[in-house]
């Protein structure tokens, strides 16, 4: 474990490099996201000196909620298929810098890159074309549509992203059977465990292969046993496809998975391993 | 309760136990009624929710329950300044307590003004409520609507026609309304005396207040109120009862964190009825506050035409009493009842699923039962009610509209479970509406009763109303198209029928004008052998040729000229027979079935315009030299005696009475103003008539007024309840809504989705109460023994307004779907 220095400046500047050398040099990686060239790309190991290679970069966002400071200067960049923790007690800020990254809230100050791509100057509908075309979500609990069967549910973003339906129940079938929950793909939420309903929220994260997963605290509601099992699920899957994934979590096993551990405390960042 | 009582007296152990009990029963009472009224935030806003949607019930009951008494001031201050009372009793003769008063009628921009003309016979006559003294000679008295509307912009064309002196305000205790537009007119001195006033329908009289009051309602009328009485309140109950449960999500978490710290099922049952009594009784002080609130607004809106004084909005007591008992009892009937479908477990609610399917017999019973109750009733001709058949009338339509919002859920359901796979918006919905129809069918459920009820008596009504309308009309047609005709009537000398003809044909857009001096004439000798009606009248028009030419086609025409005028020969049916004297003698004689006029040398009195039926009229004889003629095709007379003013004679002639009719363009506007603005100036006091104008039966009218009133409200309130519903579950969603747009879920997707689900089930309940409502409409035009029939005009247009208000109202909630959908309801609370 090397504490790192915190110091925003030396990700910002690298981050900024990163998108002036992409915009400037690699017109594939910036016109083509999430095509086969440009993933293979990126989702070589991460190096830790440098960060043309990052898919995500967070520099220097802060975010208030009225005389709260949520965010206070945190900085993060995830390098694809990396698994990264965001560790902290609750209310240091990890799940508004994770809604930050993923362009569902805009910081006061900051910026988000993805890719080459500022989430800031993108709009409302192009922020939620990517969410849908490239990042998936898992969250702690009641996030799975109540009055859709759990297929339905796994199907829910392809067909967001225009999938048509037969296709859309195919993927989602294969998806629910590769983590083992294909018995339960007729009922619903209502009607399973939630160990179930939290693999069924892997799986729906899962089906459209995106290239970045935020899970915030996708075990908090879980035992032990089933955190572990959900836990194995999706970091194995999310390696087989290269998947990025920064995982939200104040517990110390969940964050055995991770590449790497990021520590929140007061809206700040601090790296706890390389 | 009495329980605690009892142990104090006896001291049993059983008493005892059992006070204890209720003792608790009332603490967890008072404990849920505290979380209701002091739960936070978000319980006060439920309870906010609730208070205004049950108070917006319990106003409108409120008024509702005031009906009696709004329908018996209005007709109790409508029957005291009456001057009908001359209907009793023999004529009067003049006296120092009598007075001679006549209806005035006149429309101004399609605004009807009514009022009386008096002439005092002595120095005390009676005066009508509302007046301290008549107004004198030339003088008026003005309703404060009519002093307004003729001080204001568009007075101008009345005031010419009302040129006296306004000497007053007519009080409250003299008007219907505070809208209505009344006067009091002291006939003018120059009015000529020995006529009847203005159209000679003036009533001797020597006190005001109408002779009997207790008009019996028909049936048919009971018929209609009941139904409408039903329509409006049930749909009122339904929204009040969907008030009861607004936030009920809410509410059965809070229960289930009482569960967490150690209730029982039973104390959480008791604790949930504690708040809906809670939010019932907050709900009853806000209707009550509110119906405070809305009286005096209440008199500033024109309902009825003549609106409603704040003063006689009382709900009876009875009624009112009724009301705020059984609003908080059926709060915590429905609440109980809505719980039992609930297990509320310490750790969250589950629900139970709805296992059983919803049965279909008992639903399809109760709307049969219903018409099977109305099949046998009989209204029509002059039958009157019983309480019986009334309750036996109210059951039927009661039990009818009940089988819709019965009937609702499970065609939902059975509709919504073979609705096929879709654009994702329209499986959100879908699905939505599979998984919990409940609160939808809630709101969907008093639109449907609204809408059954309106179409049903939207069929009766178009039928009732040719019953209950009669159009009058003044002589035979012949106006051409793009014409209005108007009739006139004064009360002046008859020379001056020229003058009126003058004044007429100056009416800017005047195609076409008659005038003539108008009277009536009755053979002095009776009808030879026939008992029933041994005399012959006709009506007599007096002119000059050129005036004389317009009526009839005249070979030749010389003043003292005199003719028998009959329909030409184009006209149907043969001419009208001309009877000799000598016939008129015959003992054989009888009174001809058709129009007829007396033949030339028959003696007759003649006079002004009622002055034939008395021995009031002048001697005169038909010239022996009066041919016959035929009135042209478009005049507005057909069968009459035509004379010249020499041939009848000074005196004769001025006892009659100017009479004009006019043809103008229909596009003129304002055109009666105008002519009757014109014939004001032969006779301020002249009558305006438009030649076919619609007299709807004043019951009738104000049913059907109440109707369209009622339903509108009906309308606008659902629509109310609707939204808040939908912003409810919205709410109650936010957090399924929040992760859709973590997912990218497009604002049109939600938004159409939302609309679906509020659009499925409208087109499913309106076709239900379309169905329903015509079966309802049918069996209701039975009782009148009618066939049924279908206006499909009206029925689409209802179903267009209703759809307009539910879709309306789901669009009004999309601002706070917007709202929603935003990251706030990812956060874990
Ligand atoms: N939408 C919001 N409105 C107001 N305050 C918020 C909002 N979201 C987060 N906060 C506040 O910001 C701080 C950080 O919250 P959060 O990011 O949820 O913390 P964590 O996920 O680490 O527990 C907390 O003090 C929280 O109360
Ligand atoms: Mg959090």
């Amino acid at each position: 474990m090397t504490p790192r220095d915190p110091s925003a400046r030396a990700v910002a500047a690298s981050a900024a490099s990163a998108a002036s050398a992409a915009s400037a040099a690699s017109a594939a990686s910036a016109g083509a996201p999430g095509t086969g060239p440009a993933r293979v790309g990126l989702a070589g190991p991460a190096d830790p000196s440098g960060t043309s290679g990052a898919l995500l970069a967070a520099v220097e966002l802060r975010k208030r909620f009225g005389a709260t400071p949520a965010l206070d200067g945190a900085s993060l960049r995830v390098d694809a298929g990396e698994i990264v923790a965001l560790m902290g007690p609750s209310g240091s800020g990890k799940s508004t810098l994770l809604h930050c990254l993923a362009g569902i809230i805009g910081p006061d100050a900051g910026e988000v890159h993805y890719g080459t791509r500022r989430l800031s100057a993108m709009s409302e509908a192009g922020r939620s074309a990517l969410r849908r075309g490239e990042f998936g979500f898992v969250f702690q609990f009641g996030q799975l549509v109540p009055e859709l069967t759990c297929a339905e549910n796994v199907a829910l973003p392809l067909r967001l992203g225009g999938v048509g339906r037969r296709a859309a129940r195919e993927r989602a079938r294969a998806q629910l059977a590769r983590l083992g929950v294909d018995d339960v793909a007729g009922k619903r939420p209502g009607e399973v465990s939630g160990g179930q309903g939290q693999r069924v929220a892997v799986a729906r994260a899962l089906v459209t292969e995106p290239r970045v997963i935020f899970a915030d605290e996708p075990t908090g509601a879980l035992d032990s046993l089933n955190g572990e099992e959900v836990m194995r699920l999706l970091t194995q899957a999310a390696r087989e496809a290269a998947t990025a994934v920064v995982l939200v979590t104040h517990d110390a096993r969940v964050a055995a998975y991770s590449d790497r551990e990021v520590v929140v405390r007061d809206g700040r960042t601090r790296s706890l391993a390389g | 309760m009495n329980a605690p009582v009892v142990t104090r007296t006896t001291a049993t152990t059983t008493g005892a136990a059992a006070g204890r009990r209720a003792r608790a029963s009332l603490a967890q009472l008072l404990l849920g009624a505290r979380l209701t009224l002091a739960g936070g935030p978000s319980a006060w806003l439920r309870t906010a929710m609730t208070g205004v949607g049950v108070g917006l019930g319990v106003a409108l009951l409120l008024v509702a329950a005031s009906a009696p008494a709004i329908l018996g001031a209005r007709d109790d201050r409508r029957a005291d300044r009456d001057p009908s009372s001359y209907l009793v009793g023999g004529p009067l003769a003049p006296s120092d307590t009598t007075v001679v008063a006549e209806p005035y009628e006149t429309t101004t921009h399609g605004q009807v003004v009514v009022g009386l003309v008096v002439r005092p016979d002595g120095a005390h006559p009676p005066v009508p409520p509302g007046l301290s003294a008549l107004p004198g000679p030339g003088q008026m008295m003005v309703s404060p609507a009519l002093a307004r509307l003729l001080d204001g912009p568009r007075g101008a064309l009345l005031a010419a026609r009302l040129p006296f002196e306004r000497v007053g305000v007519i009080g409250a205790a003299g008007l219907a309304g505070p809208h209505e537009l009344y006067v009091y007119i002291g006939e003018p001195r120059d009015r000529r005396p020995d006529a009847a006033p203005g159209s000679g329908q003036g009533f001797r009289i020597d006190h005001f207040g109408a002779p009997q009051r207790d008009a019996s309602v028909p049936a048919v009328l009971t018929m209609l109120i009941i139904v409408i009485v039903a329509v409006l309140l049930l749909p009122i109950g339904a929204f009040t009862a969907a008030a009861v449960r607004f936030g009920s999500q809410a509410r059965d978490r809070q229960l289930a964190a009482v569960r967490l710290v150690g209730a029982d099922p039973g104390m959480a049952r008791r604790i949930a009825a504690g708040g809906a009594l809670a939010g019932a009784l907050a709900g009853c002080a806000a209707g009550v506050a509110l119906f405070a609130a809305g009286r005096p607004l209440a008199q500033r809106v024109t309902l009825f035409g003549s609106g409603v004084f704040a003063g006689d909005i009382r709900p009876s007591p009875a009624l009112a009493a009724l009301v705020l008992v059984a609003v908080p009892a059926s709060a915590v009937a429905i609440t109980l009842f809505s719980l039992r479908r609930v297990v509320i477990e310490p750790l969250g609610v589950v629900r139970l699923a709805p296992t059983t399917r919803r049965r279909l017999w008992w639903r399809l019973a109760m709307p049969a039962v219903g018409i099977a109750l109305l099949l046998p009733l009989h209204a029509g001709g002059e039958e009157v009610f019983g309480r019986g058949k009334q309750a036996q009338l109210a059951a039927g339509v009661v039990l009818v509209l009940v089988g819709v919002t019965v009937l609702l859920p499970w065609v939902l359901d059975a509709a919504v479970r073979r609705l096929g796979p879709g654009p994702l918006a329209w499986q959100l919905a879908v699905r939505r509406l599979q998984l919990d129809s409940a609160t939808t069918v809630r709101a969907v459920a008093a639109v449907a009763v609204a809408v059954t009820g309106a179409i049903a008596l939207q069929m009766v009504f178009s039928v009732a109303e040719d019953r209950f309308t009669r159009r009058v009309s003044f002589g035979p047609g012949g106006e051409s198209p793009g014409v209005t005709r108007l009739m006139v009537e004064t009360g002046s000398p008859g020379s001056t029928a020229a003058d009126l003809g003058r004044a007429l044909a100056s009416v800017p857009a005047a195609r076409q004008v008659w005038a003539w001096a108008s009277g009536g004439m009755t053979t002095v000798a009776p009808i030879g052998g026939d008992q029933a009606n041994s005399q012959l009248s006709a009506t007599l028009a007096v002119a000059d040729c050129a005036s004389l030419r317009r009526l009839a086609t005249l070979p030749s025409c010389a003043d003292g000229d005199t003719f028998l005028a009959v329909p030409g020969a184009s006209s149907s049916g043969g001419a009208p027979p001309v009877i000799s004297p000598e016939q008129l003698a015959d003992p054989t004689a009888r009174t001809p079935s058709a129009a007829a006029l007396p033949g030339p040398g028959t003696q007759v009195r003649a006079g002004g315009y009622l002055a034939g039926l008395s021995d009031a009229g002048r001697a005169w004889v038909i010239p022996a030299g009066a041919g016959v003629v035929a009135t042209r095709p478009d005049a507005p007379v057909s069968t009459l005696v035509l004379a010249t003013p020499r041939a009848v004679g000074p005196e004769l002639l001025d006892t009659l009475v100017p009479y004009g009719y006019i043809d103008v363009d229909r596009d003129e506007p304002d055109a009666y103003d105008k002519v009757a603005v014109a014939a004001a100036r032969v006779d301020p006091l002249a009558h305006v008539l438009g030649f076919e104008r619609t007299v709807v039966d004043p019951i009738f009218g104000q049913i059907r007024m109440s109707m369209y009133v009622g339903i509108a409200a009906v309308l606008g309130m659902v629509g109310a309840s609707l939204l808040v519903t939908m912003v409810e579950q919205l709410r109650e969603r936010r957090r399924v809504l929040a992760v859709l747009v973590a997912f990218g879920a497009r604002r049109r997707t939600l938004a159409a989705s939302v609309l679906w689900q509020a659009g499925v089930p409208m087109v499913l309940g309106v076709a239900l109460a379309v169905g329903l409502g015509m079966g309802l409409g049918a069996a209701l035009l039975r009782m009148v023994g009618l066939p049924p029939s279908f206006d499909w005009a009206n029925i689409a247009t209802i179903s267009v307004a209703t759809a307009a208000v539910v879709l309306g109202t789901t669009a009004a909630s999309l601002p706070v779907l917007y709202r929603l959908m935003r990251p706030d309801g990812l956060r874990t609370e």
